[in-house]
């Protein structure tokens, strides 16, 4: 038996434990984005578009992106350094590389979850309509930014042990998605030194695309491409690290 | 008998401190090892290295002639390991943590219901078994443990400190399973308990200082002390400083140790022990007590020295 079914079986169990809870972070994260960060920003930015429909975005990267990140790296905490389940897993024959497949498809899958909802309560709020065209290019855009935060909440997962750093880094990532990508706050607001320096990075590039189809503006292939990059290099390294970290003491 | 874990020339160290040094030895097919050692001697290393959990450093690693190196799924997939710390998954029962574990080793959903079954009912937690591991008492939770090494029906058996917590009957109901399982599986396990090691071990090693100082059967490790016998006299008073200095004496009359109103040493000669207790019955004497040397005094000789 493929040693990722009864790993898939494991977090099913977990998922139908706490399905109401999940369900419940689920709905608040967007509500409580919209309500206490996007609709007091509505009444003081000014942009061509209405700035809810503009923000929507930024609450569908918020809150997918903090779920995956999150999701795989609280479990990678857990595992490793809280329950010491991580002996119990790797003395079983499954590689380290499906120990960490199984984290990223479960932030993924959280990830998801928590965007289907988030794209369905900014659409009712809003009463805004994505053509099926627009719903498929989010859903591009958002899978790989997903799949991004769920690889870094892996590695995070994976280093620090502290707890009280780890709420830390939860925390300055949060801001840093909300407050400081343009995701709420249009870049034209930011000074041009800053923008110098995080235009150089590619999520940026990809966070843009997902209003960029708000917008009806063109999709950057280009930033796309360069984040499905270096989301693919995070991995790679996420897998290095892991043979150095896991089967030592 | 064919060798079903072979150790060659393993080591292991973390910074300056080895932890396992040069370390060879072999265990038989369906035989039962036991490792004795103290806190830190290197006991749950070479069980934890046996299934993949750290890696050594220099040597090689046999089991049942595959290199854990080179073929760890294989290696991996023959052993059960129950280890010393209780990392039950908490987010899941009893039962699932029990069967999860042994579909994870490639059982299928009802293989491994079926055998959660099996040992849950021979350990006695079936009506817990859809409970939360994190509620249990300790005892059960290293049954829980033993049922998940278990699980999956391994050919090589890794049990770290197997017994520690368990109420006498779990303990008993522990290695009547053993003493029926070893005829088919290798068995090694690691203990500080001397008379379940005794009862138990076909074969023992004591480990001091990431080291096997000496192993064999029980019988043979015995016959290396020459008669070395065990005495101990108990007082109803404490005896005086002068009559420990006296005992100086006799310097075949070996790690004399006073402890409260006993006074506990070792010889292999039977008229040192009367030289011994003709001083004694000046101061006291209440009581007397011999035993040939055991495993235990084997243990305290080789790690903290005093019966060369």
């Amino acid at each position: 038996m493929n040693p990722l079914i009864p790993l898939f079986k494991r977090e099913f169990l977990e998922f139908k434990k706490n399905v109401f809870p999940i369900f419940l972070f689920w709905i608040l994260m967007p509500i409580v984005i919209h309500t206490f960060l996007a609709i007091p920003l509505s009444r003081i930015i000014t942009m061509d578009i209405r700035y809810l429909n503009w923000s929507a975005g930024g609450i569908w990267i918020t809150t997918a992106g903090m779920t995956a990140f999150l999701q795989s790296a609280s479990r990678m905490r857990k595992i490793q350094f809280e329950s010491q389940q991580i002996d119990a897993l790797l003395k079983t024959p499954i590689s380290n590389l499906d120990l960490i497949l199984i984290n990223i498809a479960r932030g993924m899958i959280y990830g998801v979850g928590q965007f289907i909802v988030a794209i369905i309560i900014t659409s009712t709020l809003n009463n805004e309509y994505l053509s099926i065209n627009s719903i498929l290019i989010i859903t591009l855009q958002m899978f790989t930014l997903i799949l991004h935060f769920s690889l870094v909440g892996t590695l995070i997962g994976m280093l620090v042990s502290n707890g009280i750093f780890f709420v830390n880094i939860s925390f300055i990532l949060f801001l840093g998605v909300t407050m400081g990508f343009g995701n709420f706050i249009p870049l034209k607001y930011y000074p041009i030194s800053f923008l110098s320096v995080i235009n150089s990075i590619p999520t940026t590039t990809a966070f843009e695309n997902v209003r960029s189809v708000i917008l009806h503006n063109p999709f950057n292939w280009v930033g796309f491409s360069l984040t499905l990059l270096g989301t693919i290099i995070i991995g790679i390294i996420t897998l290095i690290i892991s043979h150095k970290i896991f089967r030592k003491i | 008998m064919e060798a079903s874990i072979t150790f060659k020339s393993v080591g292991k160290a973390i910074g300056n401190k080895t932890l396992l040094a040069d370390l060879s030895f072999g265990v038989e097919k369906g035989s039962t090892f036991v490792l004795i050692g103290e806190n830190g001697s290197g006991k749950s290393m070479i069980l934890k290295l046996l299934v993949g959990l750290i890696e050594k450093d220099t040597g090689s690693v046999y089991i049942h002639g595959q290199d854990i190196g080179s073929r760890s799924l294989e290696t991996r997939s023959m052993c059960g390991y129950m280890p010393q710390n209780i990392n039950l998954d908490d987010d899941l029962t009893i039962f699932d943590n029990i069967s999860i574990h042994g579909q994870l080793h490639g059982l299928t959903s009802a293989e491994a219901k079926k055998n959660t079954l099996h040992w849950a009912d021979l350990l006695g937690f079936t009506r817990f078994l859809r409970q939360s591991p994190h509620d249990q008492a300790y005892g059960l939770q290293r049954k829980i443990l033993f049922a998940r090494a278990l699980v999956h029906d391994p050919k090589v058996l890794l049990l770290d400190e197997p017994t520690t917590g368990m109420d006498p009957h779990s303990r008993s109901t522990v290695w009547n399973i053993l003493d029926k399982l070893h005829y088919n599986k290798t068995i090694i396990f690691a203990t500080q308990n001397f008379t379940e090691a005794e009862r138990y071990a076909n074969r023992i090693a004591i480990l001091h200082e990431g080291n096997i100082k000496m192993d064999g059967t029980l019988e043979r490790l015995i016959e290396t002390t020459h008669g070395l016998t065990n005495y101990r006299l108990a007082f109803s008073t404490e005896p005086p400083q002068e009559f420990m200095d006296q005992l100086e004496q006799y310097p075949r009359v070996l790690r004399p140790r006073l402890k409260g109103l006993e006074l506990e040493f070792y010889s292999r000669e039977r008229q040192q022990f009367f030289n011994v207790l003709r001083l004694a019955l000046e101061h006291d004497l209440a009581d007397l007590d011999t035993s040939i040397c055991r495993l235990r005094d084997l243990f305290i000789g080789l790690t903290e020295g005093g019966l060369e």
